[in-house]
């Protein structure tokens, strides 16, 4: 526990001058609260189920309340305060706080209490709480130094402390540092010459203008900013397959391109799709709520996982703009700040309001739904065209349908009643369930070899190639009507030759039933592989709550129709159940019949716009048409079935009526009409057929059309409940959404939704969103956010080392309209960031982490830099922007922890910048994950900075670093002319520096000793040269070259190539 | 020669390392016989741990985890239950099952009929411990084991149920537990990673995840670090083909070299730490590749771990790797062996996954104890959950499923720290519910710091405002089966 007591003083100590000097006036913010939120809080602070001896010291009226004559806190009056008596305790068994307490009291630390209470136990609000005001120092000591405002701040404090900045850095570090931390990629030697060369004044605003512009700067910012989305091209859960949301990820980038103002950026993103005429670009940014984890495991709770994504949104959006741990409160009381647990359930109602099922589909090339469809300039074109071709086929179908009475008439007057309301010349396949059938063994009347068969548990034999055949016999039932078959609920009668049912088909299918008055929720027929582990792809008809459900999915239940009786199933009677379809992918396309009347149904989802069949031919080939039961879902124990038939067309009702067994209704009116056009009526039944044609060709081409998870609001909001432990199985009350008060009150004209909550976020008064994101923009260029926990800001987290400077910032930020670029340019134009980096020793000792940036930043390049810089260096990097994430160099194997292979990208894949490199969240690249870079499984405002060997093997052995130093090495050696010149030269590509003589020494001497141990081992160089995909000229020297590429190889190791001084 | 002297004097006279360090240099690089003598101390950043030293007299130096991923069924192999012999095929009473939440796999079935092992059991040892016929090797070795028959946890399915058992959260993102210890306790071998992780290769079925193995919030230095079967055991550690020992060695000499001078130049400390990088990343490349051939090993070993033993990769290669490497000093050596999940076919099933991991696991302990190594080694052995004691899917003379069960199942452990040829807790007739002391999974980690000599309420590390334990805030030690 100690180290954690010092490195808060080191950073009070900072901060302040001295806290421990007791001269001055104790500050409640900077003093009291962060000791009193350390030590005291656990057991007196916001959280009610957690609080000792109902005492809170958060809030002073209660720490200074009385408590039978005397007072915790008594202002004025240390000696008579309880605390002051409690903390002082000799016996350690009395003291506060208690040994079980994580950490305890320091003498300094009682000393300032007492202090405090003296001076009269003052009470602040939070800091970060209070919005930002913008106060300018006016004072400072060295006018001359100071670029912009920022610098009054910085040295200011200098001043305090005694200080004094450093010389501005060399230019060709200044070049190297600005290009980097503005683009994530090195300057370019020309860059460099030119900027050296460069005598005007305003060179450097040049330089600057000139990389912001870059779409290089729209890369890193979009870099920096996947880290906080948790983007990655994987669900992150169990197989955690690969799904691309590339598109959201190339949104990022257009928008730091155009310098989208930040307050835009946000809004987007949380409620794009709810602004006014929403566009498809700001219903694409709202992907950003979706990129949490997803899991598709089999046996999860739905609503287990879809509280886990809406809190998992509260989470990010506390972390990334709040710079709040808010999620603390999703099971009691936030421990240390105000916020409530129904703050929590308050906010989690903005995220609750969206279709998607908390357990994703199985199926690998499922968007998990809500989606949204990006079809490409062509597509569009080509999809509208279809549309035309289907709208005029629709009326087509219409015109014959308007103008073929009188054959209808005609037909009647000649041919009588002889008409065939059987539907056989669509049925494709009957199982009229005989007592002949086994269950090894169905029989099928019109097509013997396409026979039946019972599968135990429903599960499909050959989709999991198990050996799993024995199973309960068939039951056969005589009744009145003939022989039908007891279902067990568990095991489905299953045809897997009925398996046509598609989107743009028309289809009938009909079986008779009778159900069992014991069950209410359960399957009948159905075209699925599973429920929910397929997210009910394909159609169904099914009892749930003693009601007809009838699904046709995709992806149930956004992507889905369904319709639901109004009236409930009847049950213990034999009927005839039919349902009808259309092929128009539309709710009013189904009918379901029951005994040949049309059920009343309640449409409740009508929204269906993908395929309702797998794409892996694995599953499609299996997936056939089942009765009783499925797979890991309630099927319909006891009931029984009888004649199973399907169709290809849908069934007019007149045949309907007929097949089940109802009197035959006479042909005068429509519903006459209708079946002598579907039956009879050639024209009619060809423009229906090309109808289907049409429709299928227009479905095939939507499936290949790029689908990204967005939000999208249900019509009704969900009612969100505060969960007992954060429990979805255990409400507690009903909340309305809002936003914690002791942040900013929810303004009275924002609706409550997530549009309200956006524009919160981005309102001028709250005191949050504009600290939280200059900090972390701060963090970006000085190394050290100025608040050093960018996560938290709240009472656990550190103090700001330059508080008036972030408000400042945050303020300008605001009222530049949030303007990113210029933000930007206004830290690196600052005389505080073109320091020199380097550190004497009593400024390394004094100030190791640089709180008070005496001197410039220093940071290790990240993961990407590191790789970017070796494919600039060697001129490998491809310049390509977007797209779909790319497959580099990876060793095998990786992948098949969870699921899917890697399968190598080739040529120019292999050297795109390192942000499209593809990311599975069980198995990261590893070689980013060696440099830190997170998980991308949650928000990440700020990452580690760690050393380790892995580092050093990634760095050294990885191929693309080897590959990379090889073509560096070629490059060199056919360019320049002289060991000296290709040596700077390969030295300068990779640190931007000339290296000095010294330097050279060690390159050649390295040089020298590897020439002559690749002569001596010729094959060496051969193998050695033979790593990564681009060839080499193979006229040049092979020892020689071998020997370049390994002293290029070790100054990637360099500091002066990974560490920006 | 001189040079390298002079070097080192003026890094000991600079005091940047250690009194005792060796840089790396010329004679150094000429010594590659035993590298890993040679460069043996140079100090790394970050070797100690938080605790500086244990926060009391630890029974164990070290642990080898053998994870049985899937939720191996404790009907089969170790929790023998004579009542479901009787009531096969009769329905789960919903006096026993009260209520209680399935998964979404067998929730829906019309049916929950109780099923008996297909297995038979035998008691052995000393103690009368039942085993089944499904390890004839771990059933000769049970009085040095401690079995908990009353191990229990939160979570019902796979991903949430391991990431809970390693990380002490359901939810991705916390520290596993050998990068907590790696925190706590550092490492006992500076050329070694600490915590090493090995998937078998002969097992297959629920996914695995490398943050089960991740650092977390910490520090990404304490991230486990898998060992794979082949050339490359662990990832980039060999230099490129075609670059041998001595030209690396030269390399890295060099670099340091421009580590110094940027060092002369910057007086950043931090340069320091980046030659350490190197030397540590050097000694890794040396001491790897010895530490994982095996061909020193003699017949006699690999007939103790069985055939599979010879063939890199698999459990039992994977157990004999294990053994060398805590021989070496690893803290934490992680096994997964995927293959558990026999949710159908379970008779069929589950005896892959026994026949490749009995033999390996049994002669672990044993090739331990014959060298004195069990004295201060913790071997773990278990899943993430038990199975149902009813049948998922359909019951036939020969056939039925489990589904996951997270109300009971057995562990078992061995060696320093936990008494041997004892038995901890008791499940009740149906093997449904617990009776009697009941461990979860917390307090199962609780125990195991407690053997390592943590006190898991004290091993902390502040993150997003909050102290952070492995623990979260629960746990107990389980005192009684400690020795």
């Amino acid at each position: 526990m100690r180290i954690f007591i010092l490195s808060f003083i080191t950073i009070g100590s900072l901060c302040l001058g001295n806290p421990a000097s007791l001269a001055k006036e104790v500050s409640f913010n900077y003093d009291i609260r962060p000791i009193m939120s350390d030590t005291c809080f656990l057991c007196h602070g916001p959280d009610e189920g957690n609080r000792e001896a109902d005492l809170r010291f958060d809030i002073r009226e209660i720490a200074i309340a009385d408590r039978d004559g005397s007072a915790a806190i008594v202002p004025g009056d240390p000696e008579e305060s309880l605390m002051i008596w409690m903390i002082n305790q000799e016996d350690e068994e009395d003291r506060m706080p208690p040994k079980k307490h994580p950490r305890s009291l320091m003498e300094d630390e009682k000393e300032l209490f007492r202090k405090w209470i003296e001076q009269g136990a003052k009470y602040e609000k939070h800091w970060s709480l209070i919005p930002p005001v913008a106060k300018e120092p006016v004072n400072v000591s060295n006018p001359n130094w100071i670029r912009n405002s920022i610098d009054k701040f910085v040295l200011r404090k200098l001043d305090k402390e005694g200080l004094s900045p450093s010389e501005e850095a060399d230019r060709t570090t200044l070049i190297r540092r600005v290009t980097f931390d503005l683009t994530g990629l090195p300057p370019t030697l020309e860059e460099i010459d030119a900027f050296l060369a460069d005598a005007s004044v305003n060179a450097y605003e040049k330089l600057v203008d000139g990389l912001l512009s870059r779409i290089a700067y729209a890369e890193r910012l979009t870099n920096e900013w996947m880290d906080v989305a948790r983007f990655s091209d994987s669900h992150g859960y169990s197989h955690d397959f690969v799904r691309d949301m590339s598109p959201y990820r190339d949104w990022v980038i257009e928008a730091f391109h155009e310098n989208m103002p930040f307050d835009q950026f946000v809004q987007w993103q949380i409620a794009g799709d709810l602004l006014p005429n929403a566009t498809r670009t700001q219903k694409l940014a709202t992907a950003f709520n979706r990129l949490h984890p997803q899991n598709s495991e089999g046996g999860i709770v739905n609503e287990e996982f879809k509280v886990e994504y809406a809190a998992e949104r509260v989470q990010t959006l506390s972390a990334a703009f709040l710079g709040m741990t808010i999620e603390c409160a999703r099971c009691h009381d936030h421990k240390y700040d105000p916020i409530t647990q129904e703050n929590f359930y308050e906010l989690f109602s903005f995220f609750n309001n969206i279709d998607d099922s908390g357990q994703i589909s199985v199926e690998t090339s499922d968007m998990p739904a809500p989606t949204l469809m990006l079809p490409t300039v062509d597509q569009t074109k080509n999809l509208a065209e279809m549309d035309k071709g289907i709208k005029a086929q629709e009326a087509e179908v219409e015109r014959i349908y308007k103008n073929s009475r009188s054959g209808f008439t005609e037909r009647k007057l000649t041919q009588g009643d002889a008409m065939d309301l059987s539907g056989e010349d669509a049925l494709v396949a009957h199982f009229p369930l005989v007592s002949e059938d086994t269950s090894a063994s169905i029989a099928n009347d019109l097509n013997p070899s396409a026979i039946g068969r019972v599968i135990v548990d429903s599960r499909p034999l050959e989709f999991f190639q198990v050996n799993n055949k024995e199973g309960p016999e068939l039951e056969l039932v005589p009744y009145e009507g003939g022989i039908g078959v007891k279902v067990n609920g568990d095991d489905s009668l299953y045809f897997q030759g009925a398996n046509f049912f598609r989107r743009a088909t028309p289809f009938s299918v009909g079986i008779k039933a009778k159900i069992p008055e014991s069950v209410n929720e359960g399957t009948l027929i159905h075209f699925n592989v599973a429920g929910i582990l397929y997210n009910y792809k394909g159609w169904e008809v099914s009892l749930m709550d003693g009601h007809w459900d009838v699904r046709m999915a995709h992806n149930f239940p956004y992507n889905a129709i369904q319709l639901v009786s109004i009236d409930p199933v009847k049950t213990e009677v034999w009927q005839n159940v039919h349902l009808t379809y259309d092929g128009s992918s539309t709710a009013a396309g189904l009918t379901l019949y029951v005994d040949g009347v049309p059920v009343r149904m309640r449409v409740t989802r009508d929204r269906l716009y993908k395929n309702i069949v797998s794409n892996q031919e694995r599953v499609k080939k299996n997936v056939g048409l089942k009765v009783g039961a499925r797979w890991r879902s309630k099927g319909l124990p006891g009931a029984l079935v009888d004649e199973v038939q399907a169709f290809d067309r849908k069934l007019t009702s007149l045949e309907v009526q007929h097949i089940s067994g109802s009197e035959d209704q006479a042909y005068e009116d429509d519903q006459g009409y209708d079946f002598y056009l579907n039956r009879y009526h050639p024209a009619y039944r060809e423009s229906l057929k090309l109808l289907v044609a049409l429709r299928g060709e227009r479905n095939a081409l939507n499936e290949t059309i790029q689908e990204v998870m967005v939000m999208d609001e249900l019509p009704e909001p969900q009612q969100a409940y505060v969960l007992r432990r954060g429990s979805y199985a255990a409400p507690i009350k009903p909340v309305e959404p809002r936003t914690p008060d002791a942040i900013l009150s929810f303004p009275e004209n924002l609706p409550e939704n997530r549009l309200g909550l956006a524009h919160w976020l981005t309102d001028p008064k709250n005191p949050l969103t504009a600290r939280v994101t200059v900090n972390r923009y701060w963090q970006m260029i000085f190394g050290r956010g100025l608040v050093g926990t960018p996560e938290d800001f709240g009472n656990q987290g550190q103090l700001p080392t330059h508080p008036e400077l972030l408000d400042w910032l945050a303020r300008h930020f605001i009222d530049s309209g949030w303007d990113v670029k210029e933000m930007l340019k206004l830290m690196v134009s600052s005389a505080s960031y073109k320091q020199n980096s380097k550190a004497d020793n009593k400024l390394l000792e004094m100030d190791p982490e640089n709180l008070l940036l005496a001197r410039g930043p220093v940071k290790r390049q990240s993961a990407e830099m590191l790789r970017d810089n070796a494919l600039t260096a060697s001129g490998l990097l491809v310049r390509k922007v977007g797209g779909k994430s790319v497959y580099p160099y990876q060793p095998e194997g990786l992948w098949s922890l969870s699921s899917g292979t890697y399968t190598q990208g080739t040529g120019l894949d292999l050297y795109r910048r390192s942000l499209y490199t593809v990311w599975k969240r069980t198995a990261p690249p590893p070689t980013m994950k060696n440099f830190d870079a997170p998980n991308r499984s949650y928000c990440v405002v700020k990452r580690q900075h760690t050393a380790s060997p892995l580092q050093a093997l990634s760095l050294m052995n990885d191929p693309q670093f080897v590959e990379a130093a090889r073509v560096l090495a070629e490059q060199v050696m056919l360019t320049r002319k002289g060991l000296n010149e290709r040596l700077e030269i390969a030295y300068r590509l990779l640190t931007s520096r000339v290296p000095n003589e010294k330097e050279m020494d060690v390159l050649r001497s390295l040089l020298a000793e590897l020439t002559a141990s690749f002569i001596q081992k010729p094959e060496n160089s051969d193998a050695l040269l033979s790593v990564g995909e681009s060839g080499y000229d193979e006229d040049l020297p092979k020892p020689i070259l071998a020997a370049y590429t390994m002293v290029v190889s070790m100054i990637m190791n360099h500091d002066a190539a990974v560490v920006l001084r | 020669m001189n040079d390298f002297v002079e070097k080192l004097n003026y890094l000991n006279r600079r005091q940047f390392l250690t009194k005792s360090s060796l840089g790396l240099g010329a004679a150094a690089l000429s010594a590659f016989g035993n590298p890993s003598k040679l460069f043996s101390s140079t100090q790394y950043p970050g070797t100690k741990g938080i605790l500086g030293k244990p926060h009391f007299a630890p029974k164990a130096k070290r642990v080898v985890y053998l994870f049985q991923s899937g939720g191996p069924s404790q009907f089969e192999l170790f929790d023998y239950k004579p009542t479901l012999d009787k009531l096969h095929g009769e329905e789960l009473p919903d006096s026993v099952r009260k209520g209680q939440r399935l998964t979404g796999m067998s929730t829906n079935q019309s049916t929950f009929p109780l099923v008996r092992s297909i297995y038979d059991f035998q008691q052995y040892g000393n103690n009368g411990a039942w085993v089944s016929e499904l390890m004839p090797h771990t059933a000769k070795i049970v009085d040095e084991l401690c079995f908990i028959r009353s191990m229990n946890t939160d979570a019902i399915n796979h991903d949430p149920a391991i990431t809970f058992f390693q990380t002490g959260s359901q939810l991705a993102g916390r520290p596993s537990i050998g990068s907590w210890l790696d925190y706590g306790l550092g490492t006992d071998n500076e050329d070694l990673p600490s915590f090493v992780v090995m998937v078998s290769k002969n097992g297959s079925g629920q996914a695995l995840y490398a943050r089960l193995w991740g650092n977390g919030f910490l520090s990404s230095r304490h991230q486990g670090v898998q060992f794979r079967a082949g050339e490359d055991p662990v990832l980039y550690l060999n230099p490129p083909p075609g670059l041998d020992d001595h030209d690396r060695g030269q390399i890295i000499n060099h670099l340091k070299q421009l580590h110094e001078l940027q060092y002369e130049a910057l007086g950043d400390p931090e340069i320091h730490s980046r030659i350490a990088q190197y030397e540590m990343a050097y000694r890794m490349q040396m001491s790897v590749p010895e530490v994982t051939d095996v061909s020193d090993e003699p017949e006699s070993i690999f007939e103790l771990y069985g055939e599979d033993s010879r063939d890199p990769g698999t459990y039992a290669a994977n157990c004999l790797m294990a053994r060398r490497l805590l021989e070496k000093g690893v803290k934490f050596v992680q096994l997964y062996h995927q293959g558990w999940d026999q949710h159908v076919n379970l008779p069929e099933g589950i005896k892959k996954p026994a026949e490749r991991t009995d033999q390996a696991s049994a002669a672990l302990v044993m090739d331990l104890k014959q060298r004195g190594l069990l004295d201060d080694t913790l071997v773990i052995w278990g899943g993430e959950f038990g199975r149902t004691n009813y049948s998922q899917g359909n019951l036939t003379p020969t056939n039925y499923g489990r589904d996951h069960h997270p109300r009971c199942f057995t562990l078992w452990m061995a060696g320093a720290g936990v008494k041997p040829g004892f038995s901890y807790g008791e499940t009740d007739e149906f093997g449904y519910n617990i009776t009697e002391n009941p461990v979860h999974v917390h307090d199962f980690q609780a125990t195991l710091m407690h053997i390592l000599g943590i006190d898991h309420k004290r091993l902390t590390y502040k993150h997003q405002g909050r102290r952070y334990r492995l623990t979260d805030v629960h746990g107990h030690v389980v005192k009684e089966i400690l020795a």
